[in-house]
C-alpha cells in the first residue's frame, strides 16, 4: 500500500478494525469467552517477509482457516491459531461434556465453521462500510508452518497483511486474522477507500 | 456558553466521521479532538467538555482507563465509549463502571444515542 496516503491507510485500518470487532463478537458468542483485540497493523510484505512477521521463529505448527473472497478486490482471509490450541477452541465451542474422542472427530468441521462465521462477520461489515459485495468461497482448513500456509495461499505475491491479534484471555490462546490481497486488487482496494473517504469528506 | 464534545479516537477517519455526524445533529456544540487517552486527559482538563465520546482500543492509554481517571474529576460530564469491540462482556464491563456504550460503525443513529445519554443526564 505504498501509494496510499496516511488518511487512506487510517481509513483502511479503521474499516478492518470494525470488521474484526464484529468477528471477535462472533468468536466470543461461539466460545462463551471474552476476546481481547489488538489495534490493527497493516503491512505490505513479500511472502518471506510475511512469514517472518507472522511467526518470527518459524517453530510453531499453525492451524489456518482460509477463505477466498472476491468482489471489487479479491484475495484470501486467514484466521490462524496455534494448532496445539485448536482442540481447546472446539471444546469451548461445543462444551466440555463432549468426550475427547468425539471432539477430535469433529475438530476439523468445527474449526471450519468457526472460520466461516468469523470471516463472514468481518466481510459483511467491511462490505457494508465500503458499499461493496463480496462472494466468499467455502472455508479451507490447513495446518503447517506459516511458510507452508502462505505458500499454499498466495505464492510469489506481495501480500497485504492486516494483522489483528485476538486472544481468549482465560485460556492463554492467541490467534490472528490476516488478509492477503492479490496484486491486481491493490488498486481496486485503493479506489474503494478513496470513494469511502469522498463520502466522509462530502 | 456552548456545550463542548470531546472526541477521542486514534483513527483520524473516525474522528472526521464522528465530528461531521455530530455537528449535523447538534450544530451549536463546539467539537474538540484527541488521539488517545493521554491526549483526552489534557483536553478534558483544559476544556471541561459536557460529553466525551471515546474509542476503547487505543495506543498509550485506552478509552476505559482514561474515562476512569477523568470520571471522578468531572461529575457533570457524560462519558460514552464508542468501539468496534462489541462483545457483550466488553459492554457489560463498561456499563458496570457507569459509562455508556455505543457500537461502531459510526452512524447517525449511533451518534443520536450518545446525545440522548447526555440529554438524559442533563435534564
Amino acid at each position: 500500500m505504498s501509494d496510499m496516503n496516511a488518511l487512506e491507510l487510517d481509513a483502511l485500518q479503521e474499516i478492518f478494525n470494525v470488521g474484526v470487532g464484529r468477528a471477535a463478537s462472533s468468536l466470543s458468542q461461539l466460545t462463551n469467552e471474552p476476546i481481547s483485540m489488538s489495534v490493527p497493523v497493516i503491512h505490505m510484505l513479500s511472502p518471506q517477509g510475511a512469514s517472518e512477521f507472522l511467526d518470527p521463529h518459524h517453530d510453531r505448527i499453525l492451524t489456518c482457516i482460509s477463505q477466498t473472497f472476491s468482489g471489487s478486490f479479491s484475495g484470501n482471509a486467514l484466521l490462524i491459531f496455534p494448532s496445539v490450541n485448536s482442540l481447546e477452541i472446539v471444546r469451548l465451542m461445543l462444551g466440555s461434556e463432549m468426550p475427547l474422542e468425539q471432539l477430535s472427530e469433529v475438530e476439523q468441521d468445527a474449526m471450519c465453521e468457526i472460520g466461516n462465521i468469523i470471516l463472514n462477520a468481518c466481510f459483511s461489515t467491511i462490505g457494508g462500510m465500503l458499499s461493496e459485495h463480496f462472494c466468499c468461497q467455502l472455508p479451507v482448513l490447513k495446518a503447517g508452518y506459516i511458510t507452508d500456509i502462505l505458500n499454499q495461499t498466495s505464492p510469489n505475491k506481495q501480500v497485504l497483511i492486516v494483522q489483528i491479534q485476538m486472544g481468549l484471555e482465560k485460556h492463554n490462546i492467541e490467534g490472528f486474522l490476516a488478509f492477503l490481497l492479490e496484486n491486481q486488487s491493490e488498486e481496486c482496494l485503493h479506489q474503494a477507500i478513496k470513494q469511502f473517504l469522498t463520502k466522509v469528506e462530502a | 456558553m456552548n456545550n463542548t464534545l470531546l472526541i477521542v479516537d486514534d483513527s483520524r477517519v473516525s474522528r472526521m466521521i464522528l465530528s461531521k455526524v455530530f455537528s449535523s445533529l447538534a450544530s451549536d456544540w463546539t467539537v474538540i479532538e484527541a488521539e488517545n487517552g493521554e491526549g483526552a486527559i489534557q483536553q478534558a482538563e483544559k476544556h471541561q467538555p459536557s460529553l466525551i465520546i471515546m474509542d476503547l482500543n487505543m495506543p498509550l492509554l485506552n478509552g476505559l482507563d482514561a474515562a476512569l481517571i477523568l470520571k471522578p474529576k468531572m461529575p457533570n460530564t457524560t462519558f460514552v465509549i464508542l468501539t468496534a469491540d462489541i462483545q457483550e462482556s466488553s459492554k457489560a464491563k463498561v456499563n458496570s463502571l457507569g459509562i455508556h456504550f455505543i457500537e461502531k460503525p459510526i452512524t447517525e443513529s449511533v451518534v443520536q444515542q450518545a446525545l440522548e445519554f447526555w440529554s438524559t443526564e442533563h435534564v
